[in-house]
C-alpha cells in the first residue's frame, strides 16, 4: 500500500479529480497526456497489486471504509458490497463483466414513455466503446451474440475458457430456444500487447482483486497511463466541499481532509467529481453557498434523484452426476444471455441479462453457503458437501426504471469537516419487481431444462449503483449535460455511472469508461473555453 | 497511450504476506499477533466482547456452523469489532449497518440470551445442542415473541450476520476449503487464517 502522504500535495492544479476509481483514472490519463497538471484526491488507501490477497474475507478491505452511508427505503440498495475504497475504487474488486449497453437503453422515454432519455444516442458512444476495448482488452465472441449491433468492433481477444458449470446450464437455455454466448470480459484470455499483464488463470478470485493484472482494474489500465504522463495520485484525502466564485458559475477548487483530519484547500482550473454514485451527489449537496443555497448544481432539486440499482434473481441447481467445476473460472460470468427491454416478460417492462456460471467459493456474500441462508448446523454441512462440487449458479440482472423519488440525500449524521453523510432511498417499481419475478420463474425453468436437480431461487439481491446525477439535454430535467458538465457551472464535470439516465441490465463499467473517455477528450478540445 | 506495468507477479506467485491479517490479542498481559484459532487455544483476553458475550457467541457460532468455536469465532469477531471500521473484515461491512458495529453484536447477543432464558430459563451457552438449534431455528425466519426490541437488530438479520461470520471463520480459509476438497488456488497466499 502506498503510504500517505506520498508526495507534497500541490495547492494549485490545472485539473482536480475527486476519486481514483475507474472514471477518475480515465480522465487523469487523457488530461495528463494532454499536458495538463492533474491531481487526483482519493478518500481511501493507496492500494497496490501486493495488497490484493486471495481471500473473500480479506477483500472486504477494498469496500468503502469511510463514514457510513445509510441505505434505506422499501428495497434498500446494497451500498456496502458495491462500493469501492481506495485506488481503483469499486473497479478494483469488480468482476470484469463488460457488456455494452444497447441502443434502446439510450431512448427509453422516447420509445416507451417510461423513464428518461440519454442526451446522445448509442451511435455517439460506439467509437468510444471500441477504443476502450482496444486499450483494455476484452475477451469474447462477437459472432455468438445476436443482440450485438453489427457495427461494433469485434472483441480483440478470444473468449475465456468455459468450464462444466456454464456448459451444463447453457443446455437449459438451448432447450428453451434461448441463446447463450461467452460473456464479454475485461479479462485477458491471452497475452495482450505490451501491457505486461498476464492471461487469466481461472482461479476465481476476481473480487479480491487481480494481482496479475489479467482483470482490467484501474491499477493496471488507466492509472499507469496517467502516472506515465505526470498525474499525481494522493490517497487518504477526502474531498468534502467544492468551491465556486461568488457568482457561482465557476468552480475554483475544493476542501479536503487528510488522514489526520487536517483540513486543506486546493485551487483548480477545472474540477471533475468522480467520487462514486453515492459521494458525487453528497459532495454537491454539501457544497452549499450563497450562489447555490440548495447545493451545487441543485437549482432544480435534481441532485441525488433517479438513483438506480439492478435487481438480481439468484438461481441455483444441482448437477449431482457431474463435477460442476464451480471453483474454476471467473467471478463474473462464463456465459451470458440478453433479453432487451421490449421483449415480453409477463407484462413487466425492462431488460434482463443472465450471467451464467460464476465461480462460487464456500464463503462470502455470493458464496455457496449463502445460497441457502435458511440452513445451519448439520443441514448446512450436508448441503455444502453436495453443493461445493455439484452446484450450478446463474444470476438474472434486471433493469431498474429511473424514478424521481429514488435518491441519494443527506442524512442528519455528521461526517468530516461538518458535512452531512449520505442516505440512499430506494424501491423498485412494478416493472422492476415484475422483471425480477419473471427472471425467477424463467431461471427455474432453465435449470429444470438443463437437468438440474432441486433448483431453487434465493431472495432478490441488488447490484451496481447507478444514477443520482443524471445527464440530459436541459437543466430542468438533469444535473449535467452529455459530457457530465454541470449545467450551472462551466468547469465542473461529473463522472461515473451516476450520470446514467437509465440502467439497462448491463454491468455499468464498460459504459462508465466509454462516457469518461468521450468527456475527457471533449474537455481537452474545449479547454480554453471551459477554463477561460 | 501505452500501458506498462511492472512484472511484480508471475501467474501463480504464491506470496506469503507475513503478519498481514493476524489479530492482535493480549495473553498474560502481553500483546501478541496470532490467528483466531490460536487465540482461542491460548485463552487470549477479549478486547471488546465480555467473557459472557464470548461464551454466547461461541455457542451460537457452533450451532450455526459446526467447528466455528474451535476455529475461533469469538476472537475473530472481537478483533473485527476492536479494529477501526475501515480495517474490519466482518461481513457486516457488506450489510449496510452503520459503523461502529459493537452495539449490533452486543445487543444482539443480549437479545439472544434474554430470548433463551425466556424460553428455557437457561443461558443459551448452557443449553444442549438440540435446544440451541431449536431456538436458532425460531429466530432465523422471523422476529419471535420475546426477542428484545430495545435496540437489538431484528432476529433474522442478526442470525444472517452471525451465520456469515461463522461460515467465514470456519470455511473461508484454506483449511476450510479443504473440508470440501475445494482447491484454494491463491494468487497471493493469505496467512493460515486470513485476518
Amino acid at each position: 500500500m502506498v503510504a500517505a502522504p506520498q508526495t507534497t500535495i500541490p495547492d494549485e492544479t490545472d485539473v482536480l479529480i475527486v476519486g481514483a476509481g475507474a472514471a477518475g483514472c480515465v480522465f487523469a490519463a487523457v488530461l495528463a497526456q494532454a499536458g495538463k497538471s492533474v491531481l487526483v484526491l482519493e478518500a481511501g488507501p493507496g492500494w497496490e497489486d501486493e495488497d490484493l490477497i486471495s481471500s473473500g474475507i480479506w477483500s472486504r478491505k477494498l469496500r468503502w471504509g469511510g463514514p457510513s452511508t445509510i441505505s434505506t427505503g422499501e428495497h434498500p440498495a446494497g451500498v456496502g458490497f458495491n462500493s469501492g475504497w481506495g485506488f481503483g475504487g469499486a473497479a478494483l474488486h469488480h468482476y470484469g463483466t463488460w457488456p455494452r449497453m444497447f441502443p434502446g437503453d439510450f431512448s427509453m422515454a422516447s420509445d416507451h414513455g417510461k423513464g428518461l432519455d440519454w442526451p446522445f444516442s448509442y451511435d455517439a458512444l460506439q467509437p468510444y466503446y471500441d477504443r476502450v476495448q482496444a486499450f483494455v482488452g476484452i475477451s469474447g465472441d462477437s459472432a455468438a451474440e445476436p443482440w450485438r449491433p453489427p457495427e461494433d468492433a469485434d472483441y480483440p481477444l478470444p473468449p475465456l475458457a468455459i468450464f462444466n458449470q456454464a456448459r451444463l446450464i447453457a443446455k437449459g437455455f438451448e432447450k428453451l430456444g434461448l441463446t447463450t454466448a461467452p460473456s464479454p470480459m475485461a479479462i485477458l484470455s491471452e497475452p495482450y500487447g505490451d501491457t505486461g499483464r498476464e492471461p487469466c488463470i481461472y482461479d476465481g478470485w476476481c473480487d479480491a482483486g487481480c494481482p496479475i493484472g489479467s482483470l482490467a482494474n484501474p491499477l493496471v489500465t488507466y492509472m499507469p497511463a496517467a502516472k506515465q504522463h505526470g498525474a499525481l495520485f494522493q490517497s487518504r484525502a477526502m474531498v468534502t466541499h467544492i468551491h465556486t466564485n461568488a457568482k457561482g458559475d465557476t468552480a475554483t477548487g475544493a476542501d479536503y481532509v487528510d488522514e489526520a483530519s487536517a483540513k486543506h484547500q486546493v485551487k483548480a482550473k477545472l474540477v471533475i467529481l468522480a467520487a462514486s454514485t453515492i459521494h458525487n451527489p453528497a459532495i454537491l449537496l454539501n457544497s452549499v453557498s450563497e450562489a447555490h443555497p440548495a447545493g451545487l448544481g441543485n437549482r432544480n432539486d435534481l441532485v441525488g434523484r433517479y438513483f438506480m440499482t439492478h435487481s438480481i434473481a439468484p438461481i441455483y441447481g444441482f448437477f449431482d452426476d457431474e463435477d460442476a467445476e464451480n471453483y474454476l473460472g471467473v467471478t463474473g460470468a462464463q456465459m451470458f444471455n440478453v433479453s432487451l427491454k421490449d421483449e415480453p416478460k409477463d407484462g413487466a417492462f425492462g431488460a434482463l441479462q443472465w450471467l451464467i456460471g460464476p465461480v462460487v467459493k464456500p464463503n462470502d456474500l455470493l458464496g455457496v453457503a449463502m445460497s441457502r441462508a435458511d440452513l445451519f448446523g448439520k443441514d448446512l454441512e450436508a448441503f455444502m458437501q453436495r453443493a461445493t462440487r455439484h452446484m450450478g449458479v446463474m444470476f438474472g440482472f434486471g433493469e431498474d426504471i429511473p424514478q424521481f423519488d429514488n435518491r441519494v440525500e443527506l442524512s442528519e449524521s455528521l461526517g468530516p469537516d461538518g458535512t452531512r453523510l449520505p442516505r440512499v432511498v430506494h424501491r423498485f417499481d412494478a416493472d422492476g419487481l415484475g422483471v425480477n419475478t419473471y427472471a425467477n420463474t424463467l431461471g427455474l425453468s432453465i435449470m429444470v431444462a438443463a437437468g438440474a436437480n432441486d433448483p431453487w431461487a434465493a431472495p432478490r439481491a441488488s447490484a451496481h449503483l447507478i444514477g443520482g446525477t443524471v445527464m440530459g439535454q436541459a437543466a430542468e430535467t438533469s444535473v449535467a449535460d452529455g459530457y457530465g458538465q454541470v449545467h450551472d457551472v462551466q468547469n465542473l464535470f461529473l463522472a461515473g455511472p451516476g450520470l446514467f439516465p437509465t440502467s439497462g441490465s448491463s454491468n455499468p463499467n464498460f459504459t462508465n469508461h466509454a462516457i469518461s473517455l468521450r468527456a475527457a477528450e471533449y474537455i481537452v478540445e474545449r479547454w480554453g473555453g471551459l477554463t477561460g | 497511450m501505452k500501458n506498462r506495468r511492472k512484472a511484480a507477479f508471475t501467474r501463480r506467485a504464491a506470496l506469503r504476506v507475513g503478519s498481514v491479517g493476524l489479530i492482535t490479542v493480549t495473553v498474560a498481559g502481553c500483546q501478541q499477533e496470532m490467528t483466531p484459532a490460536d487465540a482461542k487455544s491460548a485463552g487470549a483476553a477479549y478486547q471488546t466482547l465480555s467473557d459472557t458475550e464470548a461464551l454466547t457467541l461461541e455457542a451460537l457460532g457452533e450451532t450455526l456452523v459446526p467447528g466455528a468455536k474451535a476455529a475461533g469465532i469469538a476472537p475473530y469477531v472481537d478483533a473485527g469489532l476492536t479494529a477501526a471500521s475501515a480495517d474490519s473484515l466482518l461481513m457486516i461491512r457488506y450489510l449496510d449497518v452503520p459503523a461502529p458495529w459493537t452495539g449490533f453484536y452486543k445487543t444482539g447477543l443480549a437479545a439472544l440470551e434474554t430470548f433463551a432464558k425466556g424460553q428455557t430459563r437457561t443461558n443459551f451457552a448452557d443449553l444442549d445442542a438440540e435446544t440451541q438449534a431449536a431456538l436458532v431455528r425460531t429466530i432465523s425466519g422471523s422476529q419471535p415473541d420475546g426477542w428484545s426490541d430495545a435496540g437489538a437488530p431484528p432476529a433474522p438479520f442478526f442470525y444472517f450476520a452471525l451465520r456469515g461470520d461463522a461460515i467465514d471463520v470456519t470455511w473461508g480459509t484454506r483449511k476450510g476449503f479443504e473440508t470440501f476438497d475445494q482447491p484454494y488456488l491463491a494468487h497471493i497466499e493469505p496467512p493460515d487464517t486470513p485476518w
